[in-house]
């Protein structure tokens, strides 16, 4: 039931998104054409065509991840809380299954969102001149993280995996925020985006407090470069562990007020 | 005889009002019940607990036994008084949607209805007017072999000539060892296809029975029954 729901909200979502990629991907190869012509023999009209091809390409990759924020919030509020939700609440699923299939699309299009910026950013800023030029850049880094062994794979996975639990978070934090405010009568957006404010300074106190009294004891400068590693390995660690109980905390809150506060209008 | 819906003492408080007060009710299984009273007696209020949208203050409803969740959803088939269509999707799309969701729809006899009512199911559900969205809606309740359907105000919304067919639609598709329960205030359009009534007014349930017996006993019809009661 999860993958027939899934389907649907990724055919509701992907109007929003798709447009926006391939509009990056247009603008990304059309400054990267461009730029290919001497700057030096550039008429007036062809630098203000240049402008603003570079300026639609930015605000279009604002845009990409503004719209990813903005979806997660629609989609669930409209479609669970609105008049759809009318809807999807009398689907024989289980309401877990909500959360999750609204959970997975909005990460999957998160992680979309980026890797379709930064593949705009390699069509713009990569050819074979650029990895050419840049060879010694390249070999240093292969040669320092080979150095570093294992170690560097275990940071390099765990930094994959703390930035897709920190949108998962945000993601969740917003599934939160607004089941909170549904439960008001009056005033619905507003005391969301307050308990999105107060969700986001209580893990800020959280995580200050760990930083305060946890992580500092872990360095003890000077330290040796493996003994660094390890260091900053279990402070990710720490990092993905608190965020993953924010994620879960989240969870269940939105969890517990829909399936036991449930009040559509 | 068995019992589809159970309520007891169920109650719901909103802020500043008492929308359901201690109700205890028992619709039985196969019949044709309509669920009758003025405005803002509590029908919808009633209606939602029985699909799980909202939450009871107090007491309990259960659907053939079990409380309002993914199960009862399975064999109830709910019309509720708004449109509540994704506008992204055509009408064929809703109707893949409901056939990907629902075990017991059947998507021959939506197409069939769709072409009775000359909806083309290539539409897009945003271009349609209010009155189609609400017939292309009772043509997916409708389309279900539910034991329960549950419609709230299935001919509010629609003109006065259609409201004969769209009873017709409901006698003619609903299965028939299920129990459909109508709300509505337009009681006169609906009466001769009602078995029981149950009345409810402020949040209470002022009666329950069966339509001979209010034509008997009153030698009235429910319309006229109705009126007396409710009088302002």
């Amino acid at each position: 039931m999860l993958g027939r729901m899934m389907k649907y909200e990724i055919k509701a979502t992907q109007r929003t998104f798709l447009p926006i990629y391939g509009l990056i991907i247009i603008f990304a190869l059309l400054i990267r054409l461009f730029t290919q012509f001497n700057f030096q023999h550039m008429n007036g009209a062809f630098s203000f065509l240049m402008g603003i091809t570079i300026f639609i390409y930015v605000i279009l990759i604002a845009a990409a991840l503004i719209m990813t924020i903005v979806a997660t919030s629609r989609r669930f509020t409209t479609n669970l809380l609105g008049d759809e939700g009318y809807l999807s609440f009398t689907l024989p699923v289980k309401i877990h299954s909500h959360i999750d299939c609204k959970m997975l699309v909005s990460l999957m299009w998160a992680v979309l969102s980026v890797i379709v910026t930064l593949l705009s950013v390699f069509v713009l800023s990569v050819d074979t001149n650029f990895i050419n030029k840049n060879n010694p850049f390249f070999a240093e880094f292969g040669a320092d993280y080979s150095r570093c062994g294992n170690m560097a794979h275990l940071i390099t996975f765990e930094i994959i995996v703390l930035v897709l639990i920190s949108i998962l978070c945000v993601i969740l934090q917003i599934y939160a925020s607004a089941t909170v405010g549904n439960l008001c009568g009056k005033h619905r957006r507003l005391v969301s985006f307050g308990t999105f404010i107060g969700l986001g300074i209580a893990q800020m106190i959280v995580y200050s407090f760990i930083i305060n009294y946890i992580k500092i004891k872990n360095f003890s400068l000077p330290m040796g470069e493996q003994a660094m590693l390890s260091a900053i390995a279990a402070n990710i660690g720490i990092a993905m562990a608190v965020t993953a109980a924010f994620c879960v905390a989240f969870y269940f809150l939105t969890y517990w007020l829909l399936s036991r506060k449930l009040n559509l209008e | 005889m068995d019992s589809i819906v159970e309520c007891r003492n169920l109650t719901k408080c909103f802020p500043g009002c008492i929308a359901l007060n201690s109700v205890n009710l028992s619709i039985p299984k196969g019949q044709i019940v309509g669920l009758l009273g003025p405005n803002g007696s509590g029908k919808s209020t009633l209606i939602k607990l029985m699909n799980g949208l909202l939450t009871p203050t107090a007491g309990e409803v259960r659907i053939n036994g079990m409380k309002p969740g993914a199960e009862t959803k399975k064999i109830v088939s709910y019309l509720p008084e708004r449109t509540y269509l994704n506008d992204w999707m055509s009408v064929q799309n809703i109707i893949d949607f409901f056939g990907d969701f629902y075990a017991d729809f059947s998507k021959a006899k939506a197409y069939d209805m769709l072409q009775r009512l000359h909806i083309n199911p290539n539409r897009r559900i945003k271009t349609l007017s209010k009155g189609t969205k609400e017939k292309v809606q009772l043509i997916l309740v409708m389309s279900r072999e539910a034991q329960l359907y549950i419609l709230d105000e299935p001919i509010g919304g629609v003109d006065p000539a259609a409201r004969d067919y769209i009873l017709d639609t409901i006698i003619s598709n609903y299965s028939k060892d299920a129990t459909l329960l109508i709300s509505t205030h337009l009681i006169s359009d609906i009466e001769k296809i009602l078995d029981g009534v149950i009345f409810i007014n402020m949040g209470n349930i002022v009666l329950t029975a069966s339509v001979d017996k209010i034509r008997e006993k009153e030698n009235k019809s429910v319309d006229e029954f109705f009126r007396e009661v409710f009088r302002c």
